[in-house]
C-alpha cells in the first residue's frame, strides 16, 4: 500500500518552494543582462534611494520587465489551469484556443482607431477581445452537438486565431503600424513601464484571486457535469465566473507582452505531477511555477545574442512545441 | 409520507420527446428499481428527477417544493446521484474524491470540518473501501472503484440516493457485492435508493418497488410479484418469459426467456 501522503502538505512544501526558486530566479534575472550590474547594486536599488546608471538601469528598465514577466507567467499558468479543468481538455491554452488572438486583434483596431488611448482602455479592449476570440472558438465547438475532440478544438483556435491575426495584420498595414505591432509580439516585455504595471497588476490579481475562490469548483466540474451538479454545483454560473477570470487574465497578460501561446499549456501539465488533480492546489502553484517560466525565459532571451535580445516568444516555443506534441502524443492527451 | 413525486412530467433532448406527461411517487426509505428496455427513458427519468436534465412541462417534487424552485446546494443536501459509468477521477486519491461528497456543506475555499472527515471515514468504513484511502482511484478494481463513488454518495449525507445502472461493467460477483451494499444502506440506514437496472433478477431481488418503463411511459409500476409476470415483460422488452421462484429468496425470476415469435424489436 502507498504511504498515506497529506496532500495539504504536499502542496504547502511544493508552493514554499516554488517561491524561493522564484526567488533565486528574479535575483539571477535582475543580475545578468546586457549591462554588466553587480549584486550590491541591485541590492542598493531595491533598499536605499542612491543613483547611479547601473541603478537606474535596474530600477526604470530591468526591474519592471522582469516584475511584468512575474505577472504576465503567473496570469498565463493560472488561465491555463482554470481553461484545462473547464473544458476537461488537456490541450487548452488561452493561446491555442484563440483568446490571446482576439485580444490582439483587438488591440490592433483600437490602437489604429484611437492611437492615443490610455490603458485602462487597452486592458479593457484587450479583455472584450479576449472574450471575443474564445466565444468564436468554443461557439465554434459548439455547432455540432456532440463535443469536439481536445485536437479538434485547437484546430478550431487555430483556425480562428489566424483569422484574428490576418485581421491584425490587415489593419496593421492599412493604417500603418504595422512596425508598433511587431515590436510589441516580438519585442516581448522590453520597455515594460511602472506606470503600466500600475494598471495591470490589479487586474492580474484579482484574476488569481478569483481562481482560487472558485478552485474548489472547479476541481468538481472538472469531474464530470453530472457529478457537479449531483453535489448541488450551479455549473452555468461557475463557467461564466471561470470565463471571466480567464479573460481577465489572459487580456491582462496580452497586453503587457503580446501574444503568448503555450505557458498555459505547459504549466498545470507540470504542477498536477507535484500536486496532483485537485485545483485547490494547481492553481496557487501554476501561478509561482508560470512566473518562474516566464522569468526564466525572458531572462534566456536577454542573454542569449546579447546584447541583441531574441524574442522570447521563440523561446517560449521552443519548450512549449515539444511539450504540445509530448501530451498529443504520449501522454495520448492525459492530464497526468 | 412519500416525499418524492413527478406530476405529468414531459422530458426530452431538443425537440425530440423521451418522456411524455409521466406520473409516479417515489416510496419513502424503500428501494425502487427502473427497468425497461434501451432508449426507453430511464437514464433521462432518473436525470431529470436529480435536475441534471430540465423537464419541459409538468413537475418534480420534493417534499412538497418543484426542484427547480429549490436552491441546487439545498437539494444537494438531500439527494444524491451517482451517474452512469462516471469517470474523470484520474489521479485522484480516493479519500479526496469521497471528500467532494461534502461539496454541499462546505465554504468557498473548501475547507473540511472535523465533521466532513468524521462523515468521509464513516462512508469509506461502510462501503469497506477505508484501506484504499491514500490509494489512487484509477489503480482499484471496477468493483472497488464503484464503491468509492458509491461513498463519496454517501458522504453527501442525503436520504435519497440515485443511481445509474451501478453494476456496469462489473462481473456477477461485483455485481452483488454493489447491490448488496445498496440493501444494507436500505435496511440498516432508512435510505430511499432509486436505480436504473439492466437485469430483471437483480431488480426482483433487490427492489421493493419497481417501475418498467417503455417508450417513455409507465407500462406497470409496483411491487416485483406484480411487475415479474410474462404479460408485463411481454409488453415492456418484447420477450416471452417463463417466470419462476428464486428457491433462495422466494422472489420472482425470470428462468427463461426468448423472443417474441413474428415480433421486431423497436
Amino acid at each position: 500500500m502507498l504511504q498515506p501522503i497529506n496532500q495539504t502538505k504536499r502542496f504547502s512544501l511544493t508552493f514554499m518552494i516554488s517561491l524561493l526558486l522564484l526567488f533565486v530566479m528574479f535575483t539571477f534575472a535582475m543580475i545578468f543582462g546586457a549591462a554588466d550590474i553587480a549584486v550590491k547594486d541591485v541590492l542598493s536599488s531595491l533598499f536605499t534611494t542612491e543613483t547611479s546608471d547601473q541603478i537606474l538601469i535596474i530600477r526604470e528598465i530591468r526591474l519592471p520587465r522582469e516584475v511584468a514577466a512575474v505577472f504576465v507567467g503567473a496570469a498565463l499558468g493560472v488561465a491555463g489551469a482554470m481553461m484545462q479543468g473547464m473544458t476537461r481538455n488537456p490541450l487548452a491554452d488561452p493561446g491555442l484556443l484563440g483568446l490571446s488572438a482576439g485580444a490582439y486583434a483587438a488591440l490592433a483596431i483600437t490602437s489604429a482607431i484611437f492611437p492615443f488611448l490610455n490603458y485602462y482602455m487597452v486592458m479593457i479592449t484587450s479583455f472584450v477581445g479576449a472574450a471575443v476570440g474564445g466565444a468564436l472558438v468554443f461557439g465554434l465547438g459548439a455547432v455540432k452537438r456532440t463535443q469536439l475532440s481536445p485536437v479538434r478544438m485547437v484546430l478550431a483556435g487555430a483556425a480562428i486565431s489566424t483569422f484574428l491575426y490576418a485581421i491584425a495584420e490587415g489593419i496593421g498595414l492599412y493604417f500603418k503600424q504595422t512596425k508598433d505591432m511587431a515590436m510589441w509580439t516580438a519585442g516581448g516585455l522590453s520597455g515594460t513601464t511602472w506606470s503600466q504595471l500600475e494598471i495591470v497588476i490589479p487586474f492580474t490579481l484579482i484574476g488569481i484571486i478569483g481562481a482560487i475562490l472558485l478552485s474548489s469548483r472547479l476541481t468538481i466540474l472538472s469531474l464530470s457535469e453530472e457529478v457537479a451538479v449531483g453535489l448541488g454545483q450551479n455549473i452555468k454560473q461557475t463557467r461564466i465566473f471561470l470565463f471571466l477570470f480567464i479573460i481577465i487574465l489572459t487580456g491582462s497578460a496580452v497586453a503587457l507582452i503580446g501574444n503568448m501561446t503555450f505557458i498555459g499549456l505547459m504549466i498545470p501539465h507540470i504542477v498536477r505531477r507535484f500536486v496532483g488533480m485537485d485545483y485547490r492546489f494547481i492553481i496557487p502553484v501554476s501561478a509561482s511555477f508560470g512566473a518562474i517560466f516566464m522569468v526564466f525565459a525572458d531572462t534566456v532571451a536577454r542573454l542569449i545574442y546579447a546584447p541583441y535580445e531574441t524574442p522570447v516568444v521563440a523561446i517560449v516555443s521552443i519548450f512549449g512545441l515539444p511539450f504540445f506534441l509530448w501530451v498529443v502524443k504520449i501522454k495520448r492527451g492525459a492530464f497526468l | 409520507m412519500d416525499r418524492l413525486s413527478t406530476a405529468d412530467v414531459t422530458i426530452g433532448y431538443d425537440d425530440t420527446l423521451v418522456i411524455k406527461d409521466l406520473n409516479i411517487t417515489i416510496p419513502d426509505k424503500k428501494i425502487t428499481t427502473i427497468i425497461g428496455s434501451n432508449g426507453c427513458g430511464k437514464s433521462t427519468l432518473l436525470k431529470a428527477m436529480t435536475r441534471i436534465l430540465p423537464y419541459q412541462t409538468g413537475g418534480i417534487f420534493l417534499d412538497g417544493k418543484e426542484i427547480t424552485t429549490e436552491h441546487t446546494k439545498a437539494l444537494a443536501k438531500k439527494m444524491a446521484i451517482l451517474p452512469q459509468a462516471p469517470e474523470g477521477a484520474h489521479g485522484l486519491t480516493v479519500g479526496e474524491l469521497v471528500s467532494y461528497g461534502r461539496f454541499p456543506y462546505q465554504t468557498m475555499l473548501g475547507h473540511l470540518s472535523k465533521k466532513d472527515h468524521d462523515v468521509i471515514n464513516w462512508a469509506l468504513e461502510v462501503t469497506g473501501t477505508s484501506s484504499f484511502k491514500y490509494k489512487a482511484v484509477d489503480a482499484l478494481s471496477g468493483g472497488q472503484r464503484q464503491r468509492v463513488w458509491i461513498a463519496m454518495a454517501l458522504a453527501q449525507e442525503t436520504d435519497i440516493i440515485f443511481l445509474d445502472e451501478p453494476t456496469t461493467y462489473l462481473d456477477m460477483a461485483h455485481q452483488l457485492e454493489v447491490l448488496e451494499l445498496l440493501e444494507r444502506l436500505n435496511k440498516e440506514e432508512g435510505r430511499t435508493i432509486v436505480m436504473v437496472l439492466h437485469d430483471l433478477n437483480h431488480a426482483a431481488r433487490f427492489a421493493d418497488f419497481i417501475i418498467a418503463l417503455k417508450e417513455g411511459a409507465i407500462v406497470r409500476a409496483g411491487a416485483p410479484v406484480d411487475i415479474m409476470i410474462s404479460d408485463v415483460l411481454k409488453k415492456v422488452f418484447q420477450i416471452d418469459a417463463v417466470i419462476g421462484k428464486d428457491p433462495r429468496t422466494n422472489k420472482p425470476m425470470c428462468l427463461t426467456y426468448q423472443l417474441l415469435e413474428g415480433g421486431t424489436l423497436t
